[in-house]
């Protein structure tokens, strides 16, 4: 093998190796890993949607479903909106950065198995009620200032409003900035 | 087919390059609203060098013209959003690795394209299948209520495993002969998210696994050539 080709092959490698391990970073074992810690950000560099196709991907897809729909007492399901739904994506945060905010909006959509990830990976206590904040980034977005206080309804983005299963709700369950957890 | 396929999945792949970035412009009223702090003419500048940089790559016949407008629109994207969905990354992803892999002559460059496609595809949907096993929705089939909204039966519980197993499967592409099968398996896969969910996202999924399909020679055989300087497969 010429020494050129040998030096690409191990480029490769660490890239892939990197690619690899950078996941992790969302188990609770190696969170706090250096060299999990490490691949995660050189990957990051160029992949800031990563973690989105290991961690959130199933959860990711039942967020888009659940979201528009909670009417006061439970979430009925919708339609996923279709290529349009980038757009929510994006405004809910890069997930390199901000997926402790995704993991709280999880926990409000009332995802047992998201809760669980949370409480699991910032070692939240047991059995007491947890207060949050959420950003205001996400109040001013889109989804958020498209609930008018005034008259309580839910008004969707542009692009989504054409989507014939969305529902109008009463409840200012999305103008809250504060919201209550508890870790099973 | 085969040979065809490969001689234009670069193409395809810069063209829905192109599809994604008319796209952002199209909604850049929904992307940029309130959470970035560029003015808008800023984006707009940028986005027509991302433009240009992808008219650049569709031109360019040499290899080494290709990896600087490549290099030059995934930097452009990546400082323009500050998310960037599930269809652009894996499309940065595929003619990145297209512009080494899908050359005429197969040479050690050609194959090292190959072996980083794999790799990350390989890496990808393993994970992506251990969180669904692990998935208390998928291993009941309740998943594909939500998605079909369709009454629970057999027939989802059997769906919802297929699609865990499919996604273990990719491991496969390694051997040559299965290969020719799983590749196409996950182009089904991705042509009923493309209808159901995401158009783009599943267009460029199955050209991701069109690439992959087009991958000819024993994939083992070649690392031995090229490692040990023995006689290119």
């Amino acid at each position: 093998m010429k020494k050129q080709h040998l030096i690409y092959f191990i480029i490769a490698h660490l890239f892939l190796i990197f690619f690899f391990l950078a996941p992790l970073k969302y188990h609770t074992n190696f969170k706090d890993n250096i060299l999990i810690k490490f691949s995660f950000n050189s990957i990051a560099l160029l992949y800031r949607g990563i973690g989105r196709w290991a961690f959130f991907t199933t959860a990711q897809g039942r967020f888009y479903q659940n979201y528009f729909e909670y009417d006061g007492k439970k979430f009925i399901h919708r339609e996923f909106p279709r290529l349009k739904s980038d757009a929510i994506a994006l405004e809910l945060g890069n997930f390199t950065e901000q997926h402790m905010e995704m993991a709280k909006l999880y926990t409000i959509n009332q995802n047992p198995s998201n809760s669980q990830w949370l409480c699991r990976y910032y070692e939240l206590p047991e059995n007491k009620d947890l207060l949050f904040e959420l950003k205001k980034v996400y109040l001013q977005s889109d989804i958020f200032t498209s609930l008018e206080s005034d008259s309580k309804e839910l008004y969707l983005p542009q692009s989504l409003k054409k989507l014939p299963l969305v529902k109008k709700t009463s409840k200012s369950f999305y103008t809250q900035t504060l919201y209550y957890f508890r870790c099973p | 087919m085969q040979n065809y396929l490969r001689g234009h999945l670069y193409t395809f792949s810069v063209f829905v390059l192109t599809i994604i970035n008319i796209e952002k412009i199209l909604n850049y009223q929904i992307y940029f609203s309130a959470t970035h702090s560029l003015t808008s003419k800023d984006m707009l500048i940028k986005y027509a060098a991302s433009l240009l940089s992808v008219i650049l790559l569709l031109v360019s016949i040499k290899l080494k013209y290709r990896v600087l407008p490549l290099g030059s629109f995934i930097l452009l994207n990546i400082s323009m959003i500050p998310f960037i969905y599930g269809a652009d990354l894996f499309a940065y992803a595929l003619a990145f690795y297209l512009i080494f892999s899908c050359s005429e002559k197969h040479d050690f460059i050609s194959f090292l394209g190959e072996y980083l496609l794999f790799g990350m595809l390989v890496t990808v949907y393993l994970y992506n299948g251990f969180y669904k096993i692990n998935d208390p929705n998928w291993t009941s089939g309740n998943i594909m209520l939500e998605i079909f909204n369709s009454p629970y039966n057999f027939f989802n519980l059997i769906l919802s495993w297929s699609v865990i197993l499919l996604q273990f499967s990719i491991t496969f592409i390694y051997w040559s002969k299965a290969r020719k099968v799983v590749p196409l398996l996950f182009c089904i896969k991705h042509l009923f998210i493309a209808i159901y969910f995401d158009l783009l996202f599943g267009l460029v999924c199955i050209l991701l696994h069109l690439a992959v399909y087009c991958s000819s020679g024993e994939f083992s055989k070649k690392l031995k050539a090229y490692i040990f300087h023995t006689k290119t497969p």
